[in-house]
């Protein structure tokens, strides 16, 4: 009993600290994906209705967890000696979100730029120079509240080492007809075995390619 | 009053265990979509810090399309895989799509005070209309609730506080899971924005006095 009145005491107090701050700067989001699965009609219940009775099934999710910060009318990425600067914050590579380490989690291998990506959770990371960017998967661990003693894992990309990287990929980059207001990341022209991992943010979009491994 | 708090503690644990063993991951996950305006960047510590601003945001389902044909279909089959059986799409999935904001925003002339709406859209081939309505939403089903929609069943247009016609463009990708935006935003207005597949709809906004 004590534990409990414990327990709500700090949900309380939880609760309260939230209300106070109200929205954090950068809500977070994120993008999911599902491949292996198949529409097939269940043998009990209606099925979906937006799926013709059908329902989809045994799909394996692939999904990036991530910060999303407003552009607020900045210039986001600079140009020159400066590109980059404004995102960084001092960082070594960009966590690409916000707050925290941006992740992936997938429950199927991923072949990307001709490696294998394990069943499992990663930290992604991009190295951006203009023109010209590369996607880093790294088994580098996220912390979920940032604690600067803790030096097993990271909190955004402060402090990351390319020594647990999985692989790196150059990055497509295209630009959007709009401006998106919000770093979204997003899995485009999917089939049930491959797909693309893009983020797009402001005028800028960049993918890689990616299939499902064995 | 030891008593109270434990009843509400068990509540919350049973909630977390609900959702814990309700199979996972939703097949359409909830999502946001958010912006601010009206603040600015004053300096701080490690750099400008933006104060002030207020909320625009969007909440929604956020279905995957899963190799469907979603906007495929022509004359009266035509968004119907989306929408089978509500009057008006709820642009999202599960619970009803919500536009929360701490300003008034003119959409297509008329005023959306500050508030929390409910945001439905008409599908019609090539004729998309945005409907911005003050029925409330429902946060679980409840086929009994009548002063509450879930989704877009039961919707009626005699609560729509604005209709505006949406511009469609079309991507040269197609987005695999429903994802509302706002584009092209600066501190007096933007775009409220849907994307699925490789189709775009957008409708103008301003921010109100």
């Amino acid at each position: 009993m004590k534990t409990l009145i414990v327990a709500v005491g700090i949900l309380a107090v939880g609760a309260f600290a939230l209300a106070q701050q109200g929205k954090p700067l950068s809500p977070s989001g994120t993008a999911a994906a599902q491949v292996l699965g198949k529409y097939v009609k269940p043998t009990s219940g209606r099925g979906a209705p937006a799926l013709g009775g059908e329902a989809y099934q045994d799909g394996k999710w692939i999904e990036i967890a991530y910060g999303r910060p407003l552009k607020r009318g900045r210039d986001i990425y600079g140009s020159g000696a400066n590109y980059g600067k404004a995102m960084l914050v001092g960082a070594p590579i960009w966590r690409a979100g916000a707050n925290v380490s941006t992740r992936l989690k997938t429950e199927v291998p991923l072949v990307i730029n001709g490696k294998t990506v394990a069943p499992g959770e990663y930290s992604l990371f991009i190295d951006v120079k203009e023109n010209n960017w590369t996607l880093v998967v790294s088994t580098w661990a996220a912390q979920t509240n940032f604690d600067p003693q803790n030096k097993a894992a990271l909190w955004g990309s402060y402090n990351y080492t390319p020594d647990k990287d999985v692989l790196r990929a150059p990055m497509k980059l295209e630009t959007l007809p709009h401006s998106t207001e919000q770093l979204t990341w997003a899995f485009l022209d999917m089939t049930n075995d491959s797909g693309t991992i893009a983020i797009s943010w402001d005028r800028q979009m960049a993918s890689v390619a990616f299939k499902v491994g064995s | 009053m030891p008593r109270f708090f434990a009843t509400t503690a068990m509540a919350v644990a049973m909630v977390a265990a609900s959702f814990a063993q309700g199979g996972g991951r939703p097949p359409s996950p909830a999502g946001s979509s958010a912006t601010q305006v009206g603040g600015k960047y004053v300096p701080g510590q490690e750099g400008p810090v933006y104060q002030g601003g207020k909320w625009i945001e969007m909440t929604y389902g956020r279905p995957i399309k899963r190799g469907r044909d979603l906007f495929g279909g022509t004359g009266a089959n035509y968004g119907k895989t989306v929408n089978p059986d509500a009057p008006v799409w709820r642009a999202g999935a599960n619970e009803t799509t919500q536009l929360k904001t701490e300003v008034p925003l003119v959409i297509n002339g008329k005023t959306v005070p500050p508030g929390s709406y409910t945001v439905f859209i008409d599908l019609k081939p090539n004729n998309w209309t945005l409907i911005i309505s003050s029925w409330q939403a429902q946060t679980r089903f409840d086929p009994a609730n009548k002063t509450a929609l879930f989704g877009a069943y039961d919707y009626t247009p005699d609560k729509d506080v604005v209709r505006a016609p949406m511009t469609l463009t079309t991507l040269p990708m197609s987005i695999d899971q429903l994802t509302w935006n706002f584009t092209d935003m600066t501190d007096a207005g933007g775009k409220i924005t849907i994307m699925w597949d490789k189709t775009v709809a957008s409708v103008p906004f301003k921010v109100g006095s």
